[in-house]
């Protein structure tokens, strides 16, 4: 039986949300490409492009590359390192009107939590996300969210630096998410987020070399939904920190697969790019399932999804 | 600054679509709000493929925009170009745009514009908008074959003064444009240059223009969000002495020559010294 109203809001972690939808980091720039588009305060949030402590040049082109039902991409973090970064937007992003998500890179455990204390100084993130899809300087190039130790080791020494929101994204280029998820927790992370991109390759037959300057890069895209989805309910059933899910959404029905696999907030990612409006669309049509379906909450669908025996 | 000004999503019907050559199709699009925004050189980030499909859109240069009407010269190269050439008419391209940086406009004197293949697309918006500002505009159109070339009987009727170039001489001048251009440079010294088309052409044709000639390039780029946002369609620039990665799709896709074509060369327009070819990008 349909509803009148329809409570959208979720609390994640601290971080208090008008509605479950924001970018994933690194797809949105900073909005500002993005605002000839739609209203950016329609957003849940923002989620800025990753941060390093120094400016880093990202990788050579090409670095992006079409595959089927996805993209890889081998951007290679380019940011022009936190400083920069926070003179260059700091007023736009106080501004806007949104709560901020800054998105935390780095080589090593010392550089996160520098970066970590740096934008959490400011006053103006909401929370902060670490992107430890990041190859680890000391550990042979190694992604920190890869191994169990380095995850403890990061997410330890940057909880231990801020008071904030802690989101830790987890890479889904591992064997078993839902030990590595209990790692991050464990460690001090309020909230989870995932997928990042998997690892992926594509190679150009004609001129026999790889399609991407990187050599690999990280697969996205509608390809990557069913991998997503199976780790958010994973890790839903593994952790109760609250989960941001991403990894292929294109539409509500997409949104909600995630909602009900057992995130309370999702991202969208490469949709962006081939339909700017997608994610004011997601939020209207969770309101519309919402208030057709007689759900109150949204959030009384978070890990609704029903599994016999 | 924002060269998003002016850009928006819209869905435009198709009004007309011809063949103009071999592998080529032209297509008028209605489409006032870009027609009326756009400059020489943007270009246009579209839809080639529906849901339930996935497929990033395809950038293509504006290839004229007048009135209300916006004018693409679609390649038949890839899945996305040969699905957009069949769009048929009556039925809406979904369209980001006008997108880019495009080329800086002169008054008076004399241009040239040199492209190579379907480099030629955005020097036809060009020349029509340089010969209304009381230009003198030669063209130098390479293609590789006679069935291959595109026609403007249009803007020759302006005053253009069109030459073409086939590699394997069935048409025109015997030889790639480069060629055709240093034969045109024989008789013409222009005031300014303009060209689109691979890389290796570009600076080709660089290297052969008298020195201290202007050029401006228009430079192409795998794209994925083509308005700034994602930072995968970069180019390395040459600027201040330093090297960067610049967003093609936001602070090009036209580059001074100096900019986009690397190390400077004999006879062009260079006022820096010789830089490492390292140097720190500044995102």
């Amino acid at each position: 039986m349909p509803v009148k109203t329809v409570n959208l809001e979720v609390d994640l972690a601290g971080i208090r949300l008008k509605n479950p939808v924001m970018p994933a980091s690194g797809t949105f720039g900073l909005g500002q490409e993005y605002a000839p588009f739609f209203d950016l305060r329609r957003l849940g949030a923002l989620v800025t492009k990753s941060v390093t402590l120094e400016p880093r040049e990202g990788n050579p082109p090409p670095r992006t590359c079409e595959t089927a039902s996805g993209m890889l991409n081998s951007i290679g973090l380019q940011n022009p390192g936190v400083e920069d970064f926070l003179e260059e937007n700091l007023v736009y992003l106080e501004e806007i009107g949104l709560p901020i998500i800054g998105s935390v890179a780095g080589s090593t455990p010392e550089e996160y939590v520098a970066v970590s204390r740096r934008l959490e100084e400011t006053g103006s993130f909401a929370g902060l996300e670490l992107n430890l899809s990041c190859p680890n300087v000391h550990a042979g190039g190694m992604e920190f969210s890869t191994e169990p130790a380095l995850l403890r080791q990061v997410t330890a020494a940057v909880r231990e630096t801020v008071s904030v929101p802690l989101i830790v994204k987890l890479s889904p280029n591992v064997t078993d998410i839902a030990m590595l998820a209990r790692v991050a927790v464990d460690a001090g992370a309020d909230a989870l987020s995932l997928i990042n991109t998997l690892q992926g390759m594509a190679i150009d037959v004609r001129r026999r070399r790889p399609r991407l300057g990187g050599v690999t890069g990280g697969l996205s895209g509608p390809a990557i939904k069913p991998v997503a989805v199976r780790m958010v309910w994973d890790v839903r059933r593994a952790v109760d920190a609250p989960i941001i899910g991403m990894g292929g959404i294109q539409n509500t029905d997409d949104a909600l697969e995630f909602i009900l696999a057992g995130a309370s907030a999702v991202a969208v990612g490469t949709a962006s790019f081939v339909h700017p409006e997608t994610m004011v669309e997601i939020v209207d049509g969770l309101e519309r399932y919402c208030r057709e379906q007689g759900v109150e909450r949204l959030q009384d669908l978070v890990g609704a999804v029903r599994v016999d025996g | 600054m924002s060269v998003l000004n002016g850009s928006r999503h819209i869905l435009a019907p198709v009004i007309a679509s011809e063949t103009v050559a071999s592998g080529y199709v032209r297509m008028t699009i209605e489409a006032p709000e870009i027609a009326s925004a756009a400059t020489p050189g943007q270009f246009l980030h579209i839809r080639c493929f529906s849901p339930p499909y996935f497929g990033l859109r395809r950038p293509f240069s504006i290839h004229d925009a007048e009135g209300d009407h916006v004018q693409l010269l679609v390649r038949l190269v890839g899945r996305g170009s040969v699905a957009l050439g069949a769009v048929p008419v009556g039925e809406a391209l979904d369209i980001l745009g006008p997108l880019g940086r495009g080329f800086s406009l002169m008054d008076g004197g004399h241009a040239l514009l040199v492209g190579g293949g379907c480099g030629v697309a955005p020097l036809a918006h060009l020349g029509r908008m340089l010969l209304e500002r009381g230009v003198e505009v030669t063209l130098a159109q390479g293609a590789r074959k006679a069935d291959e070339v595109i026609p403007f009987p249009h803007l020759e009727a302006l005053g253009l003064g069109h030459r073409t170039s086939t590699d394997d001489g069935s048409a025109g001048f015997s030889g790639n444009v480069v060629q055709l251009a240093e034969k045109v440079l024989r008789d013409l010294t222009p005031d300014r240059a303009y060209a689109c088309g691979p890389d290796a052409m570009l600076r080709a044709l660089w290297e052969r223009l008298p020195g201290g000639t202007p050029l401006e390039v228009s430079v192409e780029a795998p794209m994925a969000c083509g308005v700034g946002a994602c930072l995968g369609c970069v180019r390395k620039i040459r600027r201040n002495g330093t090297e960067l990665y610049e967003r093609v799709c936001t602070c090009g896709p036209v580059f001074p020559a100096e900019e986009a074509l690397g190390e400077p060369v004999e006879g062009s327009l260079s006022c820096s010294p010789a830089s490492s070819p390292s140097g720190r990008g500044s995102g």
